[in-house]
């Protein structure tokens, strides 16, 4: 870790313990793996805010479909860039510590394409193609599973999930605590 | 009269009959007959201040000053509110000036729901559940956004969340506990770090004053004790979080290979943690003890010579080493070290027993309650397919062709769903009961060659290295074979699902497992009693001291189990990559068999948890094994397989691995229970010689204490108390029962009223929308209109005939009020809207343009 130690004094890594769902060690891990996205910049200024090409070269993001929308939720300047705070809270939201609530908030942020904050078939179709990759679904296909979906999980049936419709549907997948992970 | 409204108000069902013409709208103070406290917080946000009720002008007719354009929406900094909540004071006029001006759009009304606002994770804080749900989110919203730059969003924001954790005082009585209460609030809020950190800022500031106003001396005596413990679990908690071993490896697998292979890994680990804790509980008060009174007392048992071989097989000097049951002494002067093998070994099977029940509850509530399968098969699919985790391109790729196999696949299966035929299905009934009736065999005759080969080894005369190994081997070889055996037989059987085929073989291998198990198991227990009979030559080792001889015996399970996978695994990868190198290359890697590896790493921690009675430093080699292990794994799966196809759902497989490992440790815990209370320990070896059982050293030290304990005992091991626990459980057991099926029905009620909320909300949107149209064309009608009049006033000049024809346009309106569901014909701005007193909650809506 080297320098690391002494890019933050005791009461900065307090702050940011207290404010993620890290541990100090956890915290300048973090700061370890930023400092490499671009070594010279972070080093200058530990606040320096990095382009969107330069965080996808993490390799936590680069082969996620969802990578371009990671970044502009937690960017917050909204436009896909971060600075070492935005990249921790994405760590912290993705750590194994963060509870479920956090997580399933912004996993809908994250599927919510258009972010008018509701998941619609676009939003789907979208998802579901970023899901499949190289490999196409058939449109009739595509289209029985938009309806499927939002069988299973549109309540009160207009079409488009709400983020309360997205909570329910996630706290009955059991898998998404396992998946919606990244260790850094 | 330079403002103009437009009210529409949603009357409830019964104050729309007696409705007239002069109260409806041109009355605007009018009671309406609802009660605030049952309007949803978003309606009370447009609801008009008294203010503006009262406005001296309202009892006038009049017209809208603005020219006809639709009303500007004004993009200010406080409309980035999502909604006022109700307890809010909703006192600013400004703000909801702003609101009502906005509400002419009905897209940015959609945004006003409060089903669109996020943010309620900061509501949900722990432990309290005063929080309302539903609170203004800190996300910055497209299009309504502040203008004010890199600040996420604005002070009235901030201030509103910091209010609201002020006023819950439990966070803010300057306890550690509050704090942590506190600080997990603003750690759920969704928003970055920077605002994070001025909420912080500002709690902080206020909890201090607060803080300050009440302090008694015992308070504070609390404050600092609990603060200190606090601080205290949070620096246990960090150094924990450093002592995560193994961290980089298990994320780089992760990486490579998704979650599912991880859930093996993570779950060796695991086991290593639960077997560390055992073996420190016994070796501080089991071994040691008795390795410092042995060395006290000079009583040192005479050492034979050193062999290698016996490393091996657990004979020869090993036998008398403090590796096994008999080297212990019953020494009872000043450490009594039969109670202490007695106590520790079952605090041991109890602790093992809490940690495994309380990680099935956990995966259990994980999988089975809160997700029941049947339901948002897709969804869940979709929505939680990714693997955050991955890291490798190739896999991201394999990851994106399984999903899209196996949503593929589950598409057609719908529709080509039952469509085997009824000859086909009975030809492959009758093959099935075949096939199981193949593998119990197997089954049955891998038992019986156990059973053969120790009677062949105690009458036959030659003590060869490799007979008394012959046990121990075949043990390895039903593990090395079998499970390809199994997988080729549900091969056969042709399974729809390959996932029931996975289970099936699954299930099979632990079938195999757990009746082998139980063959030895009863083999070595049935030494006991065949020793008091007929005591022959051969068996007198066994007879000696039975429990060193069946941990002589898990020893060489363990022992050889372990190389044999060892060998297993490098020489079938070293002759894969010889095979690859050198004569094919299209040989393609195997996967990492996730069921079969599991399987493998479960029935070795039986062995041990068996074995750990009979042998107290087992646990030393059982530690050795899963580290090797672990790297073993490691290496080949980094290095000599491919990412896994197979649709493998971690959190299921973990389950259901914590279930078998269960059912291994109740085999296991119950037979040592029974030689702890039933079986009697040898008579010449042992912390127990001499006794009938190991349980009655206890009972030995029970009778010695006096009085009131022994009464308390006497009772608590009484049949009456016994059954009195039985009944009250039986009758917590029905209590449950009951309220859960209760939650289900209110489960199904609210999920029906969902539905019906879903629709409300639709209707009234349309009804909302239709509205807002109109009123764009009605405004360039009361242009003419306007014009007209103002003709009209030339002609005539009286204010009377304005007044008289806005009071004619106002009965059309209100004619349509009594004709719900047509379209509604308002020639000026007073727009009445009557579709919507379906509505069940009542409010009114204003509309105010500028």
């Amino acid at each position: 870790m080297g320098g690391s130690h002494s890019v933050f004094n005791k009461s900065e890594l307090e702050e940011y313990q207290e404010l993620t769902y890290f541990s100090k060690k956890e915290i300048l891990h973090c700061y370890k793996r930023f400092l490499l996205l671009d070594p010279e910049k972070v080093r200058s200024d530990k606040m320096a805010r990095l382009d969107m090409e330069t965080i996808l070269q993490l390799p936590e993001l680069k082969v996620n479909p969802f990578n371009d929308r990671i970044c502009r939720v937690f960017s917050s300047e909204e436009d896909g860039s971060m600075n070492f705070e935005d990249f921790l809270d994405m760590a912290s939201v993705f750590s194994d510590a963060a509870p479920k609530s956090v997580k399933a908030e912004y996993a809908f942020r994250i599927y919510d394409f258009d972010e008018d904050d509701y998941i619609k078939s676009s939003d789907l179709q979208e998802l579901i193609t970023r899901l499949t990759g190289e490999q196409k679904l058939k449109d009739t296909e595509m289209q029985q599973l938009i309806n499927d979906i939002l069988k299973e999980a549109d309540l009160d049936d207009d079409d488009a999930l709400s983020f309360a419709e997205f909570e329910h549907v996630i706290s009955k997948a059991p898998d998404f605590l396992n998946s919606f992970r990244i260790r850094l | 009269m330079g403002d103009g409204y437009v009210q529409s108000p949603i009357f409830p069902p019964t104050a729309m009959e007696d409705i007239d013409v002069e109260g409806y709208n041109y009355h605007g103070n009018r009671n309406y007959g609802y009660d605030e406290s049952d309007m949803i917080p978003m309606q009370s946000a447009y609801h008009y201040s008294e203010t503006e009720v009262d406005h001296p002008h309202h009892n006038e007719p009049y017209y809208h000053d603005d020219e006809g354009d639709p009303p500007q929406r004004r993009d200010s900094t406080s409309s980035s509110m999502s909604y006022v909540p109700s307890d809010d004071d909703l006192d600013d006029v400004k703000q909801r000036e702003i609101l009502a001006a906005n509400l002419d759009d009905p897209n940015y009304i959609l945004d006003l729901l409060p089903s669109r606002t996020l943010g309620r994770g900061i509501l949900k804080s722990t432990g309290s559940s005063k929080w309302v749900r539903g609170h203004p989110s800190l996300r910055r919203r497209k299009g309504h956004a502040s203008e004010e730059g890199a600040d996420n969003m604005d002070s009235e924001q901030v201030e509103e969340i910091v209010s609201k954790i002020i006023k819950d005082t439990e966070k803010v009585d300057g306890t550690k506990g509050a704090a942590v209460k506190r600080r997990n609030t603003i750690r759920q809020i969704s928003s970055s770090i920077k605002t994070k950190r001025t909420i912080r800022n500002e709690v902080a500031k206020k909890a201090k004053k607060k803080k300050a106003e009440k302090t008694s001396p015992f308070t504070a005596c609390w404050y600092s004790v609990s603060y200190s413990l606090g601080g205290l679990k949070e620096r246990i908690s960090d150094w924990a979080s450093s002592l995560s071993l193994w961290e980089s490896s298990i994320k780089k697998i992760e990486g490579n290979y998704g979650s599912s292979v991880t859930s093996f890994f993570i779950l060796l680990r695991w086991l290593l943690y639960l077997n560390i804790v055992v073996f420190l509980l016994t070796f501080c008060l089991i071994v040691i003890p008795e390795l410092v009174y042995l060395n006290k007392h000079g009583q040192k048992p005479q050492r034979e010579d050193f062999e290698f071989l016996d490393l091996i097989t657990g004979g020869g000097w090993m036998a008398n080493s403090s590796m096994f049951y008999g080297y212990y002494t019953n020494e009872q002067n000043k450490y009594n070290v039969s109670l202490a093998y007695l106590l520790v070994y079952s605090a041991c099977y109890i602790l093992i027993l809490i940690v495994l029940i309380k990680s099935i509850s956990q995966a259990y509530r994980q999988y089975f309650v809160t997700g029941d399968n049947t339901h948002g098969f897709y969804s869940s699919k979709v929505f939680t397919g990714w693997d955050f985790g991955v890291t490798s391109e190739e896999t991201a790729k394999l990851k994106q062709r399984s999903i899209y196999l196996e949503l593929a696949e589950s598409l057609s299966l719908k529709v080509k769903d039952g469509k085997r035929s009824a000859w086909r299905k009975c030809g492959l009934f009758f093959l099935r009961i075949f096939t199981n009736l193949v593998v119990l065999a197997i089954i049955a005759g891998a038992c019986i060659l156990i059973i053969y080969m120790y009677q062949k080894n105690f009458s036959g005369t030659s003590i060869e290295v490799l007979s008394e190994l012959a046990v121990p081997l075949l043990v390895a070889g039903y593990n090395l074979i079998l499970p390809y055996m199994f997988t080729v037989i549900t091969n056969v059987e042709r399974y729809k699902n390959p996932r029931n085929a996975l289970y099936m073989a699954l299930f099979r291998v632990f079938l195999m497992k757990v009746v082998v198990l139980v063959t030895l198991i009863v083999f070595w227990l049935q030494q006991v009693n065949s020793c008091q009979g007929d005591i022959n030559v051969e068996r007198e080792a066994a007879c000696q001291c039975w429990e060193t001889f069946a941990g002589q015996e898990i020893y060489k399970l363990v022992i050889i189990d372990f190389i044999v996978q060892f060998l297993a695994t490098a020489l079938g990868e070293l002759f894969f990559a010889i095979g690859r190198r050198f004569c094919c290359k299209g040989l393609t890697p195997p996967e990492f068999n996730i069921a079969r590896n599991t399987m493998d790493l479960i029935q070795a921690q039986a062995y041990t948890w068996i074995g750990m009675y009979f042998s107290p430093l087992l646990m030393v080699i059982c530690i050795i094994k899963v580290v090797l292990t672990f790297y073993v794994k490691r290496t080949s799966v980094l290095y000599n397989c491919k990412p896994s196809k197979q649709a493998w759902r971690a959190s299921l497989a973990k389950t259901v691995f914590l279930i078998i490992l269960y059912i291994f440790f109740g085999i296991c815990g119950f037979s040592v229970g029974y030689i702890l209370a039933q079986l009697k320990p040898s008579e010449s070896c042992g912390p127990f010689r001499g006794e009938e059982s190991p349980f009655s050293v206890l009972l030995n030290v029970v009778d010695q204490w006096t009085g009131f304990i022994e009464t308390i005992l006497k009772i608590l091991t009484s049949p009456g108390f016994v059954l009195a626990i039985i009944i009250v459980l039986i009758l917590a057991i029905y209590y449950f029962r009951t309220v859960k099926k209760g939650r289900r029905k209110i489960i199904k009620r609210l999920k029906q009223q969902i539905t019906l909320e879903g629709k409300d909300k639709r209707f009234l949107l349309k009804r909302l929308r239709d509205v807002v149209s109109q009123k764009t064309v009605s405004t360039k009608d009361s242009m003419r209109h306007r014009r007209m009049a103002e003709q009209d006033q030339a002609h005539t000049g009286g204010k009377a005939h304005q007044y008289k024809k806005a009071k004619d346009q106002k009965q059309r309106g209100y004619q349509n009020v009594e004709v719900p569901h047509e379209n509604v014909h308002s020639s000026d701005q007073h727009i009445s809207y009557p579709g919507v007193t379906h509505l069940t909650v009542g409010s009114d809506i204003v509309f105010h343009s500028s």
